[in-house]
């Protein structure tokens, strides 16, 4: 039987946005009949000597989906210690095995044009570690997914639903992640402005609710005298 | 003025490029802080966001990561020095800057046509980007350059350059390198 992975880049961890995006993935692959597993980096894996185990899990696996957000354009830190460690295990390895990697990149930033270049890092880093890239998925405005099952999440979610369903599918025929699929992740619910409005008005009432006023959100401890 | 140099080498093998650094930035009278990443005991950012609803402007994490975040935002050039490593920064570099949201603010703004974070200061460091690799790589190239264009479109520094050396390169080049890029840095004599 098949394996694959879903590796998930998040500092949340199992709280991410990430998190429901792989477990969707990964459902459509069981039902190709792959079997599957969930592997965090964070917060199991933050130290280097935990990061052996994920190393050689790798070794043995069919295909590698990563899910990941946008950290400062590019990957969250641990994630490119995760590829700094991965790379030096089997840059001189030798292995006939067809290993295929995928990755999904999502950000808060509604532009989903805005996470090509972390998906263009991952293509480098699958390239030069011996896995047969086989394309990334740009999503915008992340935060819509939540921590829910996109299943559940409505239509809110159904252009990433309806980009990871093709993305499945053509995984099963053994081809590269199509056009259309990148072109369905790329798909805002909202316009932007609206998604900035709901956004600017999530965080000051998430500050509320730590009894900071918006004005307090504007706060320069380290300004400079 | 200050300059502040974020050595992310996974060895002592950039001492020739920092010293290139350290000597030019000196020339152009800055006082020169260089850090090793790699010394340092910083935990990766957790994503809680508590650095924009909970303590703004400090990261909720009590460690070195909140000092090389003031650091950074209190000097007047900052130097990501950094193998390239798959196109981007490396792991002991990546760890302090994304510890660097705290110096931006959490809401949304139209900025050169996409949506990004405001900036929480008002005088922000000139910002440059060397990285290092073992050889000519037209491709991690370009992406090295458009990750620090793509920095700069997000913390909007007064300057910005990145370029790449070679391992292979001798001091002479090195150095000429260096000048060229301070220089479309526009980082002035203090």
């Amino acid at each position: 039987m098949p394996k694959a992975i879903g590796l998930i880049g998040s500092p949340r961890g199992a709280k991410s946005n990430s998190k429901p995006i792989a477990d969707y993935l990964l459902g459509k692959f069981e039902g190709q009949g792959f079997e599957t597993e969930t592997v965090l980096i964070y917060p199991e894996h933050r130290k280097d000597p935990a990061l052996k185990g994920v190393i050689e899990k790798l070794d043995g696996v069919d295909l590698v989906a990563l899910v990941f957000p946008l950290y400062i354009d590019s990957l969250p830190a641990r994630l490119i210690r995760a590829f700094e460690l991965i790379h030096k295990h089997r840059k001189d390895r030798k292995s006939s095995k067809d290993q295929r990697f995928m990755a999904i990149c999502q950000s808060g930033f509604p532009e989903s044009h805005q996470n090509l270049l972390a998906l263009d890092m991952c293509k480098c880093f699958a390239e030069l570690s011996g896995f047969r890239w086989i394309g990334g998925l740009p999503i915008g405005a992340g935060a819509i997914v939540g921590e829910q099952n996109l299943v559940d999440a409505g239509g809110r979610v159904y252009f990433i639903r309806n980009a990871l369903d093709m993305t499945a599918e053509a995984i099963a025929r053994n081809e590269e992640i199509p056009e259309e699929a990148i072109v369905a992740a790329s798909k805002l619910p909202v316009p932007a402005w609206l998604y900035r409005l709901i956004g600017n008005s999530s965080w000051k009432q998430r500050a509320k609710k730590n009894d900071l006023r918006k004005r307090a959100l504007y706060a320069k401890p380290y300004a400079r005298h | 003025m200050k300059a502040l140099i974020l050595n992310g080498g996974e060895d002592k093998s950039f001492q020739t490029v920092e010293a290139a650094l350290l000597r030019d930035l000196e020339q152009r009278g800055l006082a020169v802080t260089a850090l090793q990443m790699r010394e340092m005991d910083i935990e990766t950012c957790v994503g809680c966001f508590g650095c924009w609803i909970k303590t703004p402007g400090q990261c909720t994490i009590n460690d070195a990561g909140r000092d090389v975040a003031r650091q950074m935002i209190t000097s007047d050039v900052v130097v990501y020095l950094t193998p390239v490593t798959f196109g981007g920064y490396s792991y002991h570099l990546k760890k302090v800057v994304d510890r660097f949201i705290p110096n931006i603010l959490p809401f949304f703004r139209f900025y050169k046509k996409e949506i990004h974070h405001p900036q929480r200061y008002p005088n922000r460091p000139i910002l440059i980007g060397l990285g290092i690799l073992d050889k000519p790589d037209p491709e991690q190239e370009r992406m090295f350059a458009e990750l620090n264009l793509r920095n700069a479109l997000n913390m909007e520094p007064p300057g910005f350059a990145a370029g790449v050396v070679y391992r292979s390169d001798s001091k002479d080049e090195i150095s000429k390198k260096v000048v060229n890029m301070l220089d479309k840095a526009e980082v002035q004599n203090a």
